[in-house]
């Protein structure tokens, strides 16, 4: 009995270690959505590519097109969640970044819009735009995109 | 005489008038202007300070403390292009009683270049453009940034090299496995702003170069925050064009070397310089700093300095010998809280121990008779405490 009670006590904690992963992963996805352009081919980006396009290390996507990341204001949940798991970092860290950037003459951080649908609309006016938004935005004139 | 006068308090007046201006018009700009327009970009920073020694005046502060103690900056950029942008940063600072203000405008645009993104990632400046040296060179003003009040190394940093009036090109490449190489050149003209002790007392150097080139090679690691590197320069003093060849002072000749580990909790970075000036200046300088700190919490950082300058002092015959003067030593311990990315508060303690003051003390002892050698006169100390905040947006 205490034996049978130990294994599925074993067992459990191995099934909730091997989920907690996925379930990072599915608490993130359902906290912000990425979204280009309709027009733009690029279908999943991966972290790594994702966060360097938003921070401006690289100016381009993949498949060559001139990105134009935006971004929502610093207390936007969608902000707080897509920066934490696409930038690793918390967003006053990416303040002080930006803050590097700016007073080194090397560069300006994204343009702000200070709502979901002001994203849509900025991602949908460029070719070239990227940005977060919550679950549950309209998203029409744009796609979502995976992010791996 | 008394019009003068009379035009100077005038003069004054208005300068002082026109600096709290500036800092009220700062401080009040709509949050609409700093939530920043897609093409224009407004930023700045405020680091003002109280600063008082316990003895010899040093670094602009005395005895009697100081509160005329800030460095302002306020940038404007304007997108023209996604690939090409216009930049102009202005700057206002003042160091209490420091000769240096004799050489530093109230105002100036410490920046005012053009600059167009390649879409090899290659970026060109053109104009007077911050010159990257070594860690914080271009950042050396912004308090935010900083974690003592002014940049690390009095010797490393100094007054000098703050920006270029010329072409700086960078590109960072990938190297691979997370490695990076961020590369610069850089060519044209600059002024050196110094104060050094010489043997004839203090002397601040305000001189212009020309001709400069010089390059940095900054190698990041797969490690977030741990990075080394080095700069190398080489600069024409003027005036140089009316002399003859054989007056011609020779070129100045400057390397830094840097390592810098930031993590999470805790950073250690190092910075070595040299200056080797052949005539221009009236000594060979190097200088050095070590800066490591921990961040017990978020929003507070303790941080611990110690930096050298040393000056090799040549004379004329009949003295024989040259006198490396220990021009500074300092050791500094601060603690900063800061609440968020824009703001940050500071107080530190500088113990301080050379000859580099804002008043002349004795440095050289002149050789009495044959065989005419030049000795080093006792150290001279001071401590010093700033308490400082910095606000950026």
């Amino acid at each position: 009995m205490n034996s049978q009670f130990l294994r599925r006590i074993s067992t459990s904690c191995l099934v909730v270690l091997v989920a907690m992963p996925a379930v990072a992963v599915t608490v993130s996805a359902q906290e912000f959505r990425i979204i280009v352009n309709s027009s733009n081919a690029t279908s999943e980006l991966s972290v790594a590519v994702a966060s360097k396009v938003f921070l401006k290390q690289v100016p381009k996507f993949p498949n060559g097109l001139v990105a134009q990341p935006v971004d929502q204001g610093k207390a936007a949940a969608a902000r707080v969640a897509f920066t934490r798991a696409v930038l690793g970092r918390a967003v006053s860290a990416i303040e002080s970044y930006w803050q590097q950037q700016i007073f080194s003459g090397k560069d300006v951080p994204p343009p702000t819009r200070g709502s979901d649908d002001d994203v849509v609309a900025f991602v949908k006016a460029n070719a070239g735009g990227i940005g977060y938004v919550s679950p549950g935005t309209s998203l029409t004139g744009v796609k979502v995109i995976a992010v791996r | 005489m008394q019009l003068k006068s009379i035009t100077n308090n005038i003069t004054m007046t208005i300068k002082h008038f026109a600096c709290a201006a500036a800092c009220t018009t700062l401080l009040s700009l709509p949050l609409t202007l700093m939530a920043q327009d897609d093409r224009l970009t407004v930023h700045g920073s405020i680091n003002m300070a109280y600063a008082k020694t316990d003895g010899l005046p040093y670094f602009g502060a005395n005895k009697d403390g100081t509160t005329d103690y800030r460095v302002i900056t306020l940038q404007f950029g304007y997108r023209i292009s996604q690939q090409d942008r216009v930049v102009v940063q202005l700057l206002s600072r003042k160091l209490g009683t420091s000769p240096l203000n004799d050489v530093t405008p109230e105002v100036q645009a410490v920046w005012a270049f053009y600059e167009h993104k390649f879409n090899s990632g290659v970026s060109v400046k053109l104009g007077r453009a911050p010159l990257p040296r070594g860690l914080f060179n271009e950042i050396r003003y912004i308090g935010t940034l900083l974690p003592l009040f002014r940049v690390g190394g009095t010797g490393v940093y100094g007054e000098t090299f703050e920006n270029i009036d010329g072409v700086v090109v960078a590109k960072k490449f990938d190297v691979g496995g997370d490695w990076a190489l961020e590369t610069s050149a850089y060519g044209g003209g600059f002024n050196i702003k110094a104060t050094l002790p010489t043997a004839a007392g203090l002397t601040v150097v305000n001189q212009r170069v020309e001709k400069t080139i010089g390059t940095q090679l900054l190698l990041v690691t797969p490690i977030r925050g741990v990075k080394a590197g080095a700069n190398v320069s080489s600069a024409q003093p003027t005036p140089a064009a009316t002399l003859a060849d054989s007056a011609r002072p020779k070129r100045l000749f400057s390397t830094v070397y840097s390592v810098e580990a930031d993590l999470d909790h805790a950073f250690a970075r190092g910075e070595y310089t040299t200056y080797l000036s052949k005539g221009l200046l009236p000594a060979d300088v190097t200088g050095w700093y070590l800066q490591a700190g921990v961040r017990p919490h978020e929003q507070v950082t303790v941080t611990a300095e110690y930096g050298a300058l040393n000056s090799t002092l040549r004379f004329p015959a009949p003295v024989i010998n040259e006198v490396v003067v220990p021009a500074s030593r300092e050791f500094i311990l601060g603690v900063a809280w800061k609440p968020s990315a824009q703001i940050a508060f500071k107080v530190e303690g500088h113990r301080y121990k050379g000859y580099a003051f804002d008043t002349p003390v004795a440095t050289i002892i002149p050789p009495a008779g044959p065989p005419f050698r030049a000795g080093l006169a006792p150290a001279s100390r001071t401590n010093m405490l700033i308490a400082s905040v910095a606000v950026s947006f």
